[in-house]
């Protein structure tokens, strides 16, 4: 039987964060999305929003894919995570420097996953940037250390390829060279 | 004749003052020129270690069993093995120490391990806070963030991980040091490297596959 190899990374964040389209800079398929209308207050944010996870695949050659999935962060989506933590690469945290609380979806994601986080390579990406961003990357910084979190935390535009081959040279590098 | 030195390992500022105080006050009765040293890159003939310190036993040991003429300095030497000096420093205690370097003094022809070449194998290096301007710096420096962002690894560790020179390793390490973005801690517990079902190469290689595909940076 020709059985595939597969590897993971994940993205996580709060809702509008950009998973949904870090994940179709670079899937090989059209992104699978659990995407539905929103009806709360995200309806003045996106028309839609991710209820459950997104999901793409790439390709790696020699049978081997990278499957690439958005999860949300808040505590209630936990379980999916366990659903993908087999063979898992990575996790992109993402943060929405556009939104009014950036930090806030950071906090309700490492409340929640800091413990797995910190058994995972990851990378803190910030997304959606207007301006200076010094201040808020400094402040994503010092919200990993007080969850006990050491990792590069860089700004991206995650519509852009050369964006996501860096958060991905830095997931892999981290995975090559640390222990987790 | 040269210049014999004595360093002194995790010793406060006020405590090498008062060491160099006593050395002008007991050099009549020496036979040669005694210097304590600072230079952590420079070779030493005596090597005074603050026991009181926590991380000062186990070096002592390391130093002891490379041979190096090592002893102990305590605030209560009689806790500790014979021959521990006192702590703060006592001329006459001081004196004999160097005199036995003196009858000691290493032959020329022999080698010698700087305070630095000790220091590598048992200083331990973790990352604290992964450096805002990683992306100015050379990108093999990186493999050294990615090494201790959850590893406590030596210098020589760190370069056989890497896959880099030990000189490439400490100037990182400097760098990362100056800007306190790594914590130190002295520790002789031999780490195993390799722990941890580490796969070498194993994600390097579908991380380079990974960059083909969306094109380089």
């Amino acid at each position: 039987m020709d059985r595939k190899i597969t590897y993971k990374l994940v993205f996580i964040g709060a809702p509008g964060s950009g998973k949904s389209t870090c994940i179709g800079a670079v899937s090989d398929i059209p992104v699978v999305s659990t995407d539905v209308a929103c009806t709360d207050g995200l309806a003045s944010i996106k028309e839609t929003t991710t209820v459950a996870l997104d999901y793409g695949e790439m390709s790696l050659g020699d049978g081997e894919r990278l499957l690439l999935y958005g999860l949300p962060g808040q505590s209630r989506f936990t379980f999916m995570f366990d659903t993908v933590a087999e063979n898992l690469a990575g996790v992109v945290m993402l943060i929405d420097a556009s939104s009014a609380a950036p930090l806030e979806g950071l906090e309700e994601t490492l409340r929640t996953y800091a413990g797995r986080i910190g058994e995972t390579p990851f990378v803190a990406a910030i997304n959606k940037v207007q301006g200076n961003v010094d201040a808020l990357r400094e402040q994503v910084a010092e919200t990993l250390r007080r969850h006990g979190l050491v990792g590069p935390v860089i700004v991206v535009d995650a519509r852009r390829r050369e964006d996501m081959a860096l958060i991905f040279d830095l997931v892999f590098l981290c995975a090559e060279y640390s222990d987790v | 004749m040269s210049e014999l030195s004595v360093t002194c390992l995790l010793f406060d500022e006020d405590q090498l003052k008062a060491l160099l105080s006593i050395l002008p006050l007991i050099r009549k009765y020496l036979d040669r020129e005694w210097q304590v040293d600072t230079d952590p890159s420079s070779v030493s003939d005596v090597v005074v270690v603050n026991l009181d310190d926590s991380a000062g036993g186990p070096l002592l040991e390391a130093l002891v069993g490379k041979g190096v003429h090592a002893v102990g300095c305590a605030r209560h030497p009689r806790l500790h093995v014979a021959g521990t000096l006192h702590r703060p420093f006592r001329g006459y205690e001081v004196l004999a120490l160097l005199q036995e370097g003196e009858r000691r003094a290493f032959d020329r022809s022999r080698s010698r391990p700087s305070r630095r070449d000790l220091e590598s194998e048992v200083r331990r290096f973790a990352l604290a806070e992964w450096p805002a301007e990683f992306r100015e710096w050379p990108k093999e420096w990186w493999r050294v963030l990615a090494a201790i962002r959850t590893n406590c690894l030596s210098a020589v560790q760190i370069a056989q991980r890497c896959d880099l020179p030990e000189a490439e390793v400490m100037a990182c390490l400097d760098i990362l040091q100056e800007r306190k973005a790594v914590s130190v801690r002295v520790d002789i517990e031999i780490l195993d490297s390799t722990k941890g079902g580490r796969r070498p190469g194993f994600w390097r290689r579908i991380g380079a596959r990974v960059s083909d595909l969306l094109g380089r940076l």
